[in-house]
């Protein structure tokens, strides 16, 4: 071969290496997913899960079930909600990614347009400022076997998420010895030094993080963690009811300096899985020394076709508002809603559904339930019936742990027993990453209810029922 | 004379147009091995290291499919090491769906 041939012969070498280069060098993720539901129910966009005067009531809900002083006969709501979240993740090599989500939501169909609104824009002409920054991480292999995260990510506890399951800024390395899995982590939830005394580290809202996992054998898996809970800084009081005015939920001056130990485990045997937790709370908050804490037991089992799965959920509460607490603390965000959520008991109404978006409602929103924590036993069933379609039935049993009076101020309610629900859903397969689903919901109200509407009456059982299409990619 | 050298002159066109069929070749054969699916008896070096990744464009589903696929095949394919790799990035897929499905306002 002639030498003009040779260097022609490498410069295409060369194109062909250049060319597949840059997909060595920059791996480009996008992922995302699209929900729309319609939503009709006497419970979610009605007027007995809105606080009064409350300007988040245009969410479809202020996250908890307030029959209280309300009529007896709500109206029922009529309205679909949307959401859209977008992925986005560059990756230079499989040691260094940067992870970004965005979110656009519509609270429901006709909301508003043209302006600039969180969880807006569904009116007519849309073109409404709503985009919503939830993600911006980095993640990176920075040793042998030692990850770490830094910037804005999605966090939850090791404990089904009941203190806490949220976006937090902060950083955490994790690593992993043979069976052993370490993690350490700092996050802060709130500055507020800033509108205080122009100090920014001062009055701050902030976790430390200490967790571990081992393996024991292949079918027992134990864990146990330490957190250290540390707010002074200016946001709601996990525990009280909240109190609203129109800027939306009062946040006061906080101390809390709160230990918190816990210890999970999961075992398998055959058909047969079991897990479960224990959490101690000790400490003190807003000047209340606190000793709390948290039982939990689950069970799946697979029976016949489908699989049968138990939960039991016990949190301490407290009847008093001085002295000593049992009140158990978990994570709130400023704008007055939840930022943790027990879903394992896959309740619609009586606890958070896994279905909620913008409209978020329950009957017990709040892991420490406004310091009346909770007692929960919960069963259900799943049944695929084909490949493409699915189906599942749940029934939900759920009462207060103690009775602090609270939103019937000095009076105590006739019972602790919140509610017996019963659900049942389908989800049928339309297409490969399209999903559509139905379910509905019931809640027979306890009689913690009981005389708690308009004069003295007491509310009708709450239902609500959904159509949804869900598509992820 | 002159026709002489016309053999000549078309030579070098036949070879650069050789040269050009055999590079195309070159190129396509390496896009179809970037495309077609790993073998049962291979690593899949795209989950593995993002390596080889030209035009793949999965779902989540697909990926978290796929890495599980490769998990499988066990220690006849990967080392212990890789293994865990492998498991590392079915654990961050289940997490990125997990995120993106995540209920709440």
């Amino acid at each position: 071969m002639k030498r003009s041939n040779v260097l022609a012969a490498l410069a295409a070498l060369g194109l062909a290496v250049a060319a597949t280069t840059p997909a060595m060098a920059l791996e480009n993720e996008f992922h995302g997913m699209f929900q729309a539901q319609y939503i009709n129910s006497n419970f979610n966009g009605a007027a007995t899960t809105s606080f009064p005067g409350n300007n988040a009531a245009s969410y479809g809900g202020d996250t908890q079930y307030v029959p209280f002083g309300q009529p007896k006969h709500v109206y029922s709501a009529n309205f679909v909600e949307q959401r859209a979240r977008l992925g986005y993740t560059a990756k230079a090599s499989s040691d260094l990614k940067l992870v970004t989500q965005f979110e656009l939501d519509y609270a429901y169909w006709g909301d508003s347009s043209y302006g600039t609104h969180r969880n807006h824009g569904a009116a007519i002409g849309a073109d409404q400022t709503n985009i919503e920054t939830k993600n911006i991480y980095l993640d990176a292999n920075i040793f042998k076997d030692v990850n770490m995260r830094l910037g804005m990510m999605p966090y939850n506890d090791s404990f089904k998420s009941i203190m806490f399951d949220a976006d937090m800024a902060g950083i955490a390395f994790s690593s992993s010895y043979n069976k052993f899995t370490p993690t350490v982590g700092f996050f802060r939830f709130n500055d507020t030094g800033n509108s205080k005394d122009n100090v920014l580290g001062h009055m701050t809202n902030d976790l430390f993080v200490l967790d571990g996992k081992y393996e024991v054998t292949k079918d027992l898996k134990v864990g146990a963690a330490y957190y250290f809970f540390r707010n002074n800084a200016n946001t709601i009081d996990s525990n009280a009811v909240f109190t609203f005015n129109t800027d939306g939920a009062i946040t006061t001056p906080q101390d809390v300096k709160l230990h918190v130990l816990g210890l999970n485990a999961e075992y398998t045997a055959g058909p047969l899985t079991l897990n479960g937790f224990g959490i101690l709370q000790a400490g003190t908050v807003n000047t209340r020394s606190t000793t709390a804490y948290a039982l939990n037991a689950g069970a799946k089992y697979k029976v016949g076709p489908g699989r049968a799965h138990a939960e039991f959920l016990y949190v301490s509460g407290d009847s008093g508002t001085t002295g000593h607490s049992n009140a158990f603390y978990a994570v709130f965000n400023n704008v007055g809603s939840a930022e943790h959520g027990y879903y394992d008991n896959e309740m619609v109404i009586l606890g958070r559904d896994k279905n909620a978006m913008t409209t978020d409602n329950s009957i017990i929103a709040t892991a420490g339930n406004f310091g009346q924590g909770q007692i929960g036993g919960y069963i259900g069933y799943e049944l695929p019936l084909t490949d493409r379609l699915s189906t599942a039935a749940n029934a939900g049993f759920a009462a207060v742990a103690k009775d602090n009076q609270a939103f019937t101020p000095g009076k105590n309610h006739k019972s602790n027993y919140l509610g017996t629900e019963i659900n049942a859903e389908a989800n049928y397969k339309l297409l490969e990453n399209l999903t559509t689903s139905v379910r509905v919901a019931y809640v027979f109200l306890g009689d913690y209810y009981k005389g708690v509407a308009l004069n003295g009456e007491t509310p009708v059982n709450p239902y609500d029922a959904k159509i949804i299409f869900k598509y992820a990619f | 004379m002159r026709p002489c050298f016309i053999p000549k002159k078309r030579s070098r066109p036949m070879k650069k147009v050789l040269i050009a069929v055999l590079t195309a070749f070159a190129l396509s054969a390496t896009t179809v091995a970037f495309a077609a699916d790993v073998k049962s008896n291979e690593k899949d070096e795209c989950l593995l290291a993002s390596k080889g990744c030209k035009d793949q464009v999965d779902s989540i589903q697909q990926k978290i499919k796929k890495i599980n696929v490769e998990i499988k095949k066990g220690k006849k394919v990967y080392s212990a090491e890789e293994l865990k790799k492998l498991q590392q990035k079915l654990k961050e897929a289940d997490e990125i769906l997990n995120s993106l499905d995540k209920p709440g306002r």
